[in-house]
Parts: C-alpha cells; structure tokens; sequence
C-alpha cells in the first residue's frame, strides 16, 4: 500500500509520529468521545462546579481560541504525516478535554496547571515561523497540538480519524491495531520476547512474516512470531509454560484500548485530570530543560539519561499517580495482573503525549545523535572481521540487515516499552545467526554482533533512544531480559562513541587514524558515503594502508614506490610498477648481481601479474609485507646511488604528509 | 516456606573462552527442563532455585569477556547483587584476569554484591595450571564464594549457584513480581534500574 511505502521511506519525524498512534487508531473512539466530552461534564459533580464557573469558562473559551489559530497554524505548517498523532491526541485528548473541568479541583499536590493564553500565543507565533526546529519547539508543538485538541476533539476527530485510518499500516486492519495492544501491554514477566509491535508494521516485515503474525493474531497463543523468517527451521516455542497465560491474554487482550474506554466513564474523570496535570507539568518542565539545554559532555560509560533529574521526577510522580489510581474504584480489586496492563497503558497513555516533549527535545540530544551518527559514518570501513564477527557473510547478509531494520524501528515507535521490544526483536535475530555445533551465543558473541549491526545500520537518535528509555521507562520494568538487551544497545553505543584501534582485530593506531581519515574524505565528498555492510574492500584498504605505511615510513626515500602507487588505484598494479621501478633501478646501477635481480624476481614479484580481484583477504598482509620489503630495498639502493636524492625524497614526503 | 520468590540479578564476568555460558547452559538447562523458557541465546537466562525458606530467581546477565569490552562492564554490574567471575583452572591468564575482575568488582560495584569465583573445566585436570588451594586461600581472604566446576560434567554448577541464594539477603524488598509501587514509597524502586 503506498501508504505504507511513505511510511517506509518517512522523513525524519514522521514515522515516530505516524506510527505509533495505532494503538488508537479505533474509529469508533470518536463517536463516543464527543458524547463522552459532555458525559463528563455533566457527570461532574456540582460540587466542582461550584468554585468559578464563570473562571473556568473564560479560560476554556481562551484555550479554545488561541488553539484553533495553533492548530490552524500547525496543520498548514505540516505534512500529512504528523496527522495520526492527532487523531492519537485526539480520542484521548477527548478524554483529557473532558476532564478538564476538573482542572482546578484535581490538581495533585505539586502540580500547577501551567498552560496559559500567553504560552498558546506563544505556540502560535512559533508554529508559523518556518525554518528549521528552534529549541523547545518540538514540545511546544506537542503542546499545542494536545490543547487543540484537548479543547475542542469533537471538532477534529471526524477528520483525523479518516485521514489516519489508511495510513496505518498496509495491512491497515484493525486487528493488527488491535493486535499490537494486545502485544504492548502483555504482561510484564513475557515483556521479554513474545510481544512484537513492530511484526506488525510492513515497513521492514517480510510480506510472509506478516502473514504469519496475522494469522496468529486472533489466537492468544504466545508463539514468537518476529524472527519467523529467520528462526522457521526451528521449532515453535510456547512462550510461558504456565496455563494462566492464556486466560490472561485474553483478558488483557486491547488492554491500551480498555483503559481508554475505562477513561471514558465518568468516575474516571479525576485520573483522566491527574493525568491531563501530570503530563502538562511535565510539558512545562520538558520546555524549561530545553530552553535551558543543559551543556554536560556525556559519559559514555554509562547508560545516558538514567540518572537526570527531569527523569527522577518524572518517575515520581508517575509511581504517584500509579498509586493514587490503584486506590480508585476502577482499578482497586484489578488482580496483580491486569494492574500491570494498566500501568503499562498508562506509561504509553503518558508518553505518547509527552514523547515531542521528551524524545530528543533538546539541542545537547541532537548534538549527541548527530556526533554518534557522524562517528559510525567515520567507521564504516569496520570489516565482521575487525570485531571478530565470525558468522556474518554474503549467504546471511538479509538476515543481519533484518536485524538492523528492526533496531531502527525503534524511531517508529513512542512508548519506551515499544522502543524496547525492537531492541529485542534486533537481539533474539541476532541470537538466532549467531549459534554454531547446537552451542548458544553468549554475550561473547551477541555484543560484538550488535556493534557490527549498528556500525552497518546506523540508525537515527541512537542516543535519544537509548536515553528516552533509561528516563521514562518504568525502571521496575526495564529489569530482566529487556533491561538486558537493553543494556546490550546502551553498551554497544558506548563502545561505538569511544571505539579506537585497540579495540579492532588486526588494525594497528596508525592504519585506524589512515582509515578513519580515508572514510571521512569520502564522506566529505559524499554524505551519503558508505562501505556497506561489508566494509571496506580488501585492496581498497590494503591501499589505504600502505599510504599510511608510506607516511609513516616518514624520509626514508621510498619516494619511487610512493609516486608508483598514487598514479594508480590498486596495491597490485602499484606494486607492480614499484617492481619495475627497482628493476630499472637495479639494472642501472652496476655493482648489483644480475642474480640478485632474478632471485628477486622469483621470491619477492609473485603479486606482480595478479589482480586486484584476485586477491583474497588473506592475501593482504602478505601483500604488505612484501611492499615493505619491496620499500626497503629500494630505499637501501636509493640512498647508494644518491643521498640527494633520498633528502628531496624526505621533503617531499613531509609535504605530503602534511 | 515463604513462597515468595526473590529475583537476583546475577552477571557474569571472565575472559572469553573460559566457558561462561557454557557454564550457566548447563545451570540453566540441567534442571526443571520441562519449565525452561525458550530462548535463543545464552547471553540472558533464568533461573529458580528453590531453598527451604525461599526461592530464588535468577536473572542472569552475561557479559562479554573479550578485553576491549572491558570498559562497559559497570554498565552490566550496575544493580547486580551477584556476581560470577568464572576462569579457567587450565589457564592461568584467566585467572589472573578473574582477580582483576573482583578487585574492580570491590572497588566499583555494590558493596553488598555477592561474589563468586568459578574455576571452570575441573574435568580437564591432568592440564591444571591453577592450584585449587592458591584460589581457596584467596577467595577465603576475600569472603567470596569460590567452586571449581565443569560446565562439561555438571560438576558443581548447581552447588555454586545455590550457595549464591543462600548467601543472598531475602529481607529487602526481594518480590519483584509485586515491584508495582502501589504504595508511595517508591524512591527505593525506582533506583534499580538495569
């Protein structure tokens, strides 16, 4: 569907935006929505409405005012991709906006409710400005967009709703909406490998594979469904061996839909404010942190974000408001389990709203993304071999790619939970190839494999991720296995951001700094520049090397071979003309034995007649070590014959090194 | 019988090639069989120990042992409350690596941490290179939990990890099935994060 296809090939932010909103890509939300709108107001108690009226009407009519010129604003200003979020905001903004009468009364300790006229004019005069995101914006505009929609939903949730419903996914069907609730909030012991947000996304999902996951969709069975492609020789695993399971899945089936159809009701109206002030509190702190943009380097020897205070906070007062809906009605006689789906319904409920406030918001986040991206780029020469990948070829490369699309998926997804569960999905793939003799991949294995695949995929917002995740995860949750290979990313992208040569088989500091510097003049000619998934050609790099082996070399006169070697672009070719370089040298200089000639031709020009395509890998270290040798020599008769000569050579060869 | 099941985070430290995860395949897989969760690797695995009074449910972690990935280990023992530093008795370097690893283990990590050194391969004797007393003594100086085991035969395996959940405090907040904070003290949940 070209729906998809767009999907697939979205800019920047249009996926994250687009794509998540599924879990709310249920129509018939909006119907009941606009009724439920008025179902809570006039549910509200008059108790409520006994404190200033006339108060809160003034300001809702101001809310509902400055956010159609926002929302005016922000739609003109945006592709059709952001559309969806909105019909996402939209059927719980609904809900929100219905609770927002309750604004004043319902204000947990500590929270102020912070959106103001002058803050939407505010919105308003940024959303029309073009030009590239100013710091804060993106959470202004998430703002913005939830006020608009918050205030008057009824108003836009006819219009989103058709406009998000293709765009979807390819399959577009409710049920793999439905499908992914289901998966998003299994319960949190099977966080672990068994849910798959992203099976159900065509963008990267092999036409059979989604097949297979609808075809399992309507079952409650457990079965892994994502590396089906990779794993089918093996045989299908329940995934928990206990029979609670599948009552409780069904149960719990749509459990993100069930807790905003639990919303809805009236008697939910004081979470629905506690939610509306906890989420607008934190707009408010998210857009002071941008403003402000903290300047701390960043420590890569640790998982990033974890520890900041914007987290902390937030994880606070979300276990707060955990609390304080575990004590109401709704939710108080809820079995362990099902109060688990809840929380996870709410931490997506959450954040899907503040995820434009939170997800790579700040200048010090981009800067981040960019030096980690920029710093893959410099490596892309990096062979399976340098990290001693041993079960990466031409006959799995699909599989490894696989790999690396689904830990791109995170940028897909929203909610840290969904983030996750690609970084697992990624993992379990790689698990999978990695295996060898019925022996299972350690970490030995599994760490340096996840390095080779971001170095190969190069995803975007690395560190946003991985940062947005260690901050507004549920950190009880991010324990186990997804906290597991969630450190598993974390790790990899500290070494990627701190990798040298030390830490590369094979690859001396000399020939890292020459091959580094080789990748960044590409890349400065090409942005765009990569050696792909196999890394640097091996003649590519033996010449690389060997230039590099040149300079180092520094004076000693091995100018001849030098000047041989940059008219052409293969090792062979230049050691093949180096070769009659010496011999020409050879023969002009009297005191050397012709025999001396033969039995270097014999021993030391038996790469003189092959190709570059002919070399084999291992080849190349044989290679240069006959160039070295090749060098010396010449450099010996060069400075016999004229020690002008090999200082002009010197010369030369520091200006060239310079 | 409490009937509570306490969750440990458990890593695994040592060189490569020493038979870390070979070492905890065979913890994992030799017992209960029939209740093993699928998985693909062994970089992750869990584990239950059942004790008289309690059972333990090991998480555990595996860390890759090659030296340039060395720097990343806090990242992994962050929040452990055991640790297994394995080496190999045939080899010496592992071991002085795995001493290494427990002496940055008492430096950086969680005082409270349990620490246990595994001397793996004791089924290859006639190729010892380290002595098992050498290892006792230091592992006594020490207070560290010390086995010589055989991922191979069994050898061990489960004793070592036994007498982790043994030495493992089960008054703190141990039931991570019930981690939900329903009540407001959470400043103690939510700071163990990986």
């Amino acid at each position: 569907m070209s729906e998809s296809d767009a999907h697939a090939h979205a800019p920047v932010y249009e996926p994250i935006f687009g794509d998540d909103a599924r879990g709310n890509g249920d129509a018939s939300y909006d119907p009941f929505a606009s009724l439920q709108s008025d179902g809570a107001v006039s549910g509200v108690s008059e108790e409520r409405r006994g404190g200033g009226v006339s108060n809160y009407e003034q300001r809702r009519q101001d809310l509902l005012d400055s956010a159609r010129a926002a929302q005016a604003a922000f739609v003109t200003d945006h592709e059709q991709g952001r559309q969806p979020e909105e019909d996402d905001t939209d059927s719980e903004g609904n809900q929100s906006g219905a609770g927002s009468t309750d604004d004043k009364r319902e204000l947990p300790p500590g929270f102020a409710f912070p959106v103001t006229t002058q803050i939407m004019q505010f919105l308003n005069k940024i959303s029309t400005q073009p030009g590239p995101p100013l710091p804060g914006e993106a959470t202004l505009r998430a703002l913005q967009r939830y006020q608009s929609n918050g205030s008057h939903g009824s108003r836009t949730s006819g219009a989103s709703t058709t406009s998000s419903q293709p765009r979807n996914r390819g399959s577009g069907d409710a049920d793999s909406t439905r499908r992914n609730d289901e998966h998003t909030l299994s319960d949190r012991e099977n966080v672990s490998l068994s849910e798959q947000p992203p099976s159900s996304t065509p963008a990267n999902t092999g036409s059979a594979q989604v097949e297979d996951a609808s075809a399992q969709s309507e079952s409650a069975s457990q079965e892994n469904e994502t590396p089906n492609s990779v794993t089918a020789s093996k045989p299908k695993k329940t995934q928990t061996p206990n029979g609670t399971d599948s009552t409780a899945k069904s149960s719990r089936k749509s459990a993100y839909a069930t807790f905003i159809q639990t919303l809805k009701e009236p008697r939910a109206a004081d979470t629905v404010a506690a939610i509306k002030a906890l989420v607008l509190h934190f707009f408010k702190e998210a857009a002071a942190l941008q403003r402000e943009d903290g300047d701390a380097a960043p420590v890569w020897d640790d998982v990033p974000g974890q520890d900041s205070a914007l987290a902390r906070q937030f994880q606070a007062a979300m276990r707060k408001l955990e609390a304080k809906m575990r004590a109401n009605a709704q939710w108080k006689n809820d079995c362990e389990e099902a109060w688990a789906a809840t929380c996870e319904a709410l931490e997506k409920f959450v954040l899907l709203k503040l995820h434009g406030a939170f997800f790579c918001a700040t200048d010090r986040e981009r800067t981040l993304d960019q030096a980690l991206c920029d710093r893959i780029k410099s490596l892309t020469f990096v062979r399976a071999s340098h990290l001693d990948v041993h079960h990466f070829g031409r006959n799995n490369l699909e599989q490894w790619q696989k790999a690396g699309s689904e830990l791109a998926k995170m940028n897909e997804f929203k909610s840290p939970r969904d983030k996750v569960i690609c970084v697992l999905n990624a993992c379990r793939l790689l698990s999978s190839l990695l295996g060898d003799d019925g022996r299972l991949p350690g970490a030995d294995d599994l760490l340096p494999a996840l390095i080779f695949v971001l170095l190969k995929e190069n995803p975007r917002n690395v560190h946003s991720n991985v940062s947005y995740i260690a901050s507004f995860r549920n950190p009880a949750r991010l324990k186990g296995e997804a906290g597991y290979f969630f450190t598993q990313l974390a790790s990899a992208a500290a070494f990627v951001q701190t990798l040298d040569s030390s830490m590369l088989s094979s690859v001396s500091a000399s020939q890292f700094d020459a091959l580094v510097a080789h990748c960044q003049r590409k890349l400065a000619e090409d942005a765009a520049f990569s050696f792909g998934w196999e890394g640097i050609r091996p003649e590519e790099e033996a010449k690389v090397l060997a230039e590099a082996q040149g300079v180092s070399h520094g004076a000693e006169a091995i100018l001849p071979l030098r000047d041989a070697q940059q008219e052409t672009s293969d090792v062979a070719v230049g050691l093949d003309k180096a070769a009659v370089t010496l011999g020409e040298l050879l023969s002009e200089s009297e005191p050397s034995p012709a025999s001396t000639v033969e039995a270097w031709k014999a021993q030391r020009l038996r790469f003189k007649d092959r190709t570059a395509e002919s070399l084999t890998l291992g080849e190349v270290s044989e290679l240069l070590e006959e160039y070295k040798a090749l060098a010396s020599v010449v450099d010996a008769l060069a400075v016999t014959r004229s020690p002008d000569s090999a200082k002009n050579g010197a010369t030369l060869d520091d200006d060239d090194s310079i | 019988m409490s009937g509570k099941t306490h969750h440990s985070k458990l890593v695994l430290l040592g060189d490569t090639a020493v038979g870390k995860s070979c070492l905890v395949v065979r913890f994992v897989r030799d017992e209960f069989f029939e209740f093993q969760e699928p998985t693909i690797g062994a970089a992750f695995l869990t584990q239950t120990v059942t004790l008289d009074d309690a059972t333990v449910k090991f998480e555990i972690w595996d860390t890759a042992g090659q030296e340039r990935y060395r720097s990343l280990a806090p990242m992994y023992y962050r929040g452990a409350s055991a640790a297994v530093v394995v080496y190999d008795m045939t080899n010496r370097e592992s071991y002085d690596g795995a001493k290494s690893w427990i002496t940055e283990l008492q430096r950086r990590g969680d005082p409270n941490v349990i620490l246990a050194l595994a001397g793996n391969k004791v089924d290859n004797e006639e190729q010892r290179q380290v002595p098992k007393e050498e290892v006792q003594e230091y592992a006594n100086e020490n207070g560290i939990v010390f086995f010589e085991t055989s991922a191979k035969t069994a050898q061990n395996v489960r004793e070592l990890f036994v007498e982790i959940a043994n030495k493992l405090p089960k008054t703190e907040q141990a039931d991570e099935a019930s981690a939900f904070p329903v009540t407001d003290d959470v400043s103690e949940e939510k700071r163990g994060c990986c």
